[in-house]
C-alpha cells in the first residue's frame, strides 16, 4: 500500500463513521484520548520536570522579586523597590561592567583563536582524533579544579606566572589584588576552558564545506587569508551566530571561576566575594551573594529578572549584528 | 516487508507499553522523592526516630555514632549536609522536611528574626546545665526576644600565633608571657612590627592583613555593628572608628604583607609573615598551610585582649515531636566530658568549663615547639567579653572589610573609604 493510498483510506473511515450524536462524539473524543495518551505520557516525564523545575520556580522568582523575604520567615510587598535598588546600587553596575568587560576580553580572542585552531585541525590528513579529544577535555574539566591550579600560577610572590617574570626581569603582575589583572586572570580562565570546545564546533561546521570551493578559490587566485576572511568566515556564519550566542550566555552567567579565584581561604568570612575592590564580582556572583549569604531572597530574584532581560537584549543585539553582515 | 510488519505488530507493543509504565513511575518517584525529603520525627519500630544535620567536621562523627547505644530508644538520622543554611532555610520555608536537630554556625544571629522556628532550649531544662558552660557562649545562642534556640557546641577564642624564631631575629621576646606582656595593646603590636621591619630588612612582616587586625580586634569588642537594646545600627560610633584606625595605621607603618586570602598559604609557609591574630580553629589551618614551619610557631595571649572567632551551636526545630529526646541527646553530645572527646578527636574547642582543666584538652604539640597551646586558648576562652551579635552584622560588615581591603592594595584614603563604608553599610542593612 502506497502513502497515497493510506491517506485515501483514512480519509474514506473517517467520512464512514462521523460522529453525529453527542453520545457517539463522546466515545469518539475518548477513543481520541486513549489512542494519543501513551504519546502524551511518552512526553509527560520531560513536562512535569520542566513543570518542577523550571515553569513554576521561574514564575514563582517574578513573585517574589516584589516582596521583601530572608528565606523563612513572612514575605512583605515591597512592590518595585527591589527593582528601584538593583538599578541604583553601584556594586550592581560594577558588577555588570566586569561581566561585560570580561566577556568581551575573554570571548573576542577566544572565538578567533578557535576558528583559526579548527582550520588548522581540518587541514590535517591523518587522524584528527587526539586533537578533538585534547581540546574537548577542559569543557568537560571540573571548573572548581581548573581554576584551582590556574589560582597556583596567579600567586602574587610565588606564582608561576610571577616567578617567571622575576627570571626575565618583568615586574610583578598582582594578579590577585589589581582590578584589571584580577579580569585578565578570569578570562585567561574561561578562554582556556572554553577554547578547544568552540573549535570543535567550528571544525563541525568546516566540514560542511565542501572542498571544490577552496579549490575554486585556489584556481581564481586567492591565498590562503583570503581563503580564511573571504570564504570560510562568511560560509559558517551560521555556526558562527551559534557560537556567539552561546558564549554569549555563558559568558554573562559567568560565576566559579571569581567565586574560587577570590574566594576566602580559610580566612574572615566577611571578605567581599569578588576579590579586592570587587573587581572580579560578576553579576551572578552578586546574585548569588546577595541571596545566599545575605539572605536577600527577594532582592536576589529582581537581580535574577535584570540579568535575564539583559542577556535577552544583548543576545539579540549579538544577532542583528552578525545576520546584518550576511546581507 | 512482511516480517516488520508483524513484529510491530505484536511484542513492541507490550515492551512500550511497560517502557512508558517505566518511565512514567520513575518521573513520579524522582519527583516525590525530591520533594518528599525526609520527615521530622515520627516512630519507627518502637524506637523515636530523630533527624540531625550538620556539616562535615561539624560534630564527632564517633560520638554521632554512640547515641544509639546509649540512648536504646532513639534512632539518631544523621545527615552531612554541605551549603547547610540554604538548605536549612529551604526547609523552613518549606515547612517540610525539616529537621528535628540541626547545626547553627557561628551566624545563628541570622536566625533570630525567625526564632518562632525553633523551641526554647529552656522550657525544655537547659537552665538546669547552664552553669556547666562560659556564660558569654551561652548568650551568643538567645534571640534578643529572650528565646534560647541554640546549645553551645564549640567556641573560638582567640590568641596571638607568632615565629619565636623571627621574633628573636628582630630582638623581640620569644616566651609566651612575655611576648604578651611586651605586645600588650595593638599599638605596641604594630610598634614592634617596625622593629621587626627594620631588623630583618623589610624582608618579614607582623601581620598579614590589616583585615586581620580589624577583625580580631572586632572580636574583643562588646560592641559589634547593632545596639542590643534598640537593634540600631552604630558601627559609625567612635568605638569603631577608633578600631578602624588603629587598622588602618598599619600600611603607613609597612607593618603588613598584605596578603590577599588567597596568597595566604605561600606567604605564612615562606615566612613572609611573622605573626597573626587567630581563632583557636586556625591552627588547622596553619598545620596544613605551612607544614614545613612546623616547630616554629607559638601562642600568645592577644594584643588588646581576648575575644571570640567563630563557633557553632545544636538547635532543635519547632517541628520535632520529641524535644525532650531531642534535647537528652544535645546534652549528652556536649557534655564535657564528650566536648573533650571532641577535641581529641576532630579538634572542636570546647564550651563547658569542666573540659579546660581535663588532661585530653593539654599536650606537648611539636607544631608550637612542645608548648601546650590549651592554656593559652583556655585562659583566653574564659576571658571573652560579653558582645551582642545581631542578624545583620554580617551585611553590615561586608563593606568594611572591603573598604579596608582597598586601603591596604591600592592605597585608598582612609577617611575616603570610612565614609564609603559607612554609606554602603547603612545601604545594605536596608535592603
Amino acid at each position: 500500500m502506497t502513502k497515497k493510498e493510506v491517506g485515501l483510506m483514512s480519509t474514506i473511515t473517517r467520512v464512514g463513521v462521523a460522529p453525529k450524536t453527542p453520545e457517539q462524539r463522546a466515545v469518539r473524543r475518548r477513543r481520541k484520548l486513549r489512542k494519543y495518551l501513551p504519546r502524551y505520557l511518552s512526553i509527560a516525564p520531560y513536562y512535569a520536570l520542566f513543570l518542577v523545575f523550571g515553569l513554576i520556580p521561574t514564575t514563582f522568582s517574578f513573585y517574589l522579586a516584589l516582596q521583601k523575604w530572608d528565606g523563612i520567615g513572612k514575605m512583605q510587598f515591597v512592590g518595585l523597590s527591589n527593582f528601584a535598588y538593583v538599578f541604583s546600587d553601584a556594586t550592581f553596575g560594577l558588577a555588570i561592567f566586569n561581566t561585560f568587560a570580561i566577556w568581551l576580553m575573554s570571548n573576542v580572542p577566544m572565538l578567533f583563536i578557535a576558528l583559526i585552531l579548527a582550520c588548522l585541525i581540518n587541514n590535517r590528513r591523518r587522524s584528527k582524533f587526539f586533537y578533538q579529544a585534547a581540546y574537548y577535555i577542559p569543557s568537560v574539566t571540573s571548573v572548581v579544579a581548573i581554576t584551582l591550579v590556574f589560582g597556583s600560577f596567579f600567586g602574587e610572590q610565588y606564582g608561576l606566572i610571577n616567578q617567571s617574570f622575576a627570571v626575565l626581569h618583568v615586574p610583578a603582575v598582582h594578579w590577585i589584588t589589581d582590578a584589571w589583572p584580577m579580569r585578565w586572570a578570569i578570562a585567561f580562565i574561561y578562554m582556556w576552558r572554553w577554547t578547544g570546545y568552540n573549535a570543535l564546533i567550528f571544525m563541525a561546521g568546516l566540514q560542511g564545506i565542501p572542498t571544490e570551493y577552496y579549490d575554486a578559490a585556489r584556481i581564481d587566485g586567492s591565498n590562503t587569508i583570503n581563503i580564511f576572511f573571504r570564504l570560510i568566515i562568511p560560509l559558517l556564519r551560521p555556526v558562527i551566530l551559534f557560537t556567539v550566542i552561546s558564549s554569549t550566555v555563558g559568558g554573562l552567567t559567568m560565576f566559579t571561576e571569581p567565586q574560587v579565584l577570590f574566594g576566602n581561604n580559610g580566612g574572615l568570612s566577611a571578605v567581599g566575594v569578588g576579590g579586592v575592590g570587587n573587581a572580579g564580582l560578576t553579576v551572578l556572583l552578586y546574585q548569588y551573594w546577595q541571596t545566599f549569604a545575605e539572605y536577600h531572597y527577594g532582592y536576589g530574584a529582581a537581580v535574577g529578572w535584570v540579568v535575564f532581560v539583559i542577556t535577552v537584549a544583548f543576545t539579540i543585539v549579538n544577532w542583528r549584528i552578525i545576520q546584518s553582515e550576511n546581507r | 516487508m512482511g516480517r516488520l510488519r508483524e513484529d510491530h505488530a505484536s511484542s513492541p507493543i507490550i515492551s512500550r507499553r511497560t517502557l512508558l509504565k517505566g518511565a512514567v513511575a520513575s518521573t513520579i518517584l524522582a519527583t516525590t522523592g525530591l520533594l518528599g525529603l525526609t520527615a521530622c520525627g515520627g516512630n519507627d519500630g518502637g524506637k523515636i526516630q530523630l533527624v540531625l544535620w550538620y556539616w562535615d567536621g561539624g560534630i564527632d562523627d564517633k560520638l554521632i555514632g554512640q547515641v544509639n547505644t546509649i540512648f536504646p530508644h532513639i534512632n539518631l538520622v544523621a545527615e552531612k549536609i554541605s551549603s547547610i543554611d540554604s538548605k536549612l532555610r529551604t526547609s523552613m520555608a518549606a515547612q517540610n522536611g525539616v529537621p528535628d536537630i540541626m547545626s547553627l554556625n557561628s551566624t545563628i544571629a541570622t536566625y533570630f528574626p525567625d526564632e518562632d522556628q525553633f523551641y526554647d532550649l529552656r522550657t525544655l531544662g537547659a537552665d538546669d546545665v547552664r552553669s556547666q558552660y562560659l556564660s558569654w557562649k551561652w548568650d551568643l545562642g538567645i534571640a534578643p526576644g529572650g528565646k534560647m534556640i541554640g546549645f553551645p557546641m564549640d567556641t573560638g577564642p582567640t590568641a596571638l600565633f607568632y615565629r619565636s624564631d623571627l621574633f628573636a631575629k628582630a630582638g623581640l621576646p620569644t616566651d609566651a608571657q612575655q611576648v604578651s606582656e611586651r605586645l600588650k595593646t595593638w599599638d605596641d603590636y604594630l610598634q614592634a612590627g617596625v622593629q621587626l621591619r627594620t631588623a630583618t630588612n623589610g624582608n618579614v612582616y607582623m601581620v598579614d592583613s590589616i583585615r586581620t587586625i580589624y577583625n580580631y580586634m572586632l572580636s574583643q569588642s562588646s560592641k559589634q555593628y547593632f545596639d542590643k537594646l534598640t537593634g540600631r545600627y552604630i558601627g559609625d560610633q567612635l568605638y569603631m572608628r577608633q578600631m578602624w584606625n588603629m587598622s588602618v595605621r598599619a600600611v603607613p607603618m609597612q607593618v603588613t604583607a598584605k596578603v590577599p586570602d588567597a596568597n595566604w598559604n605561600q606567604a605564612i609557609s615562606n615566612g613572609l609573615v611573622a605573626s597573626f591574630v587567630g581563632a583557636v580553629w586556625r591552627k588547622a589551618d596553619l598545620a596544613s598551610g605551612a607544614p614545613d614551619t612546623s616547630g616554629k610557631w607559638r601562642i600568645a595571649r592577644s594584643p588588646g585582649g581576648d575575644g571570640n572567632y567563630g563557633g557553632s551551636f545544636l538547635a532543635i526545630s519547632k517541628y520535632c515531636q520529641h524535644p525532650q529526646e531531642a534535647f537528652a541527646v544535645i546534652k549528652w553530645l556536649q557534655s564535657p566530658q564528650n566536648q573533650v572527646t571532641a577535641y581529641k578527636d576532630i579538634q572542636l574547642y570546647p564550651s563547658a568549663l569542666a573540659a579546660f582543666d581535663d588532661p585530653g584538652l593539654h599536650s606537648s604539640e611539636t607544631f608550637y615547639g612542645g608548648q601546650d597551646t590549651t592554656q593559652i586558648f583556655a585562659a583566653a576562652a574564659k576571658n571573652v567579653p560579653k558582645m551582642f551579635m545581631a542578624p545583620y552584622d554580617g551585611i553590615a560588615s561586608a563593606p568594611f572589610y572591603e573598604e579596608l581591603s582597598l586601603v591596604e592594595s591600592r592605597n585608598k584614603s582612609p577617611e575616603q573609604a570610612w565614609n564609603d563604608a559607612q554609606n554602603e553599610a547603612r545601604r545594605e542593612i536596608l535592603l
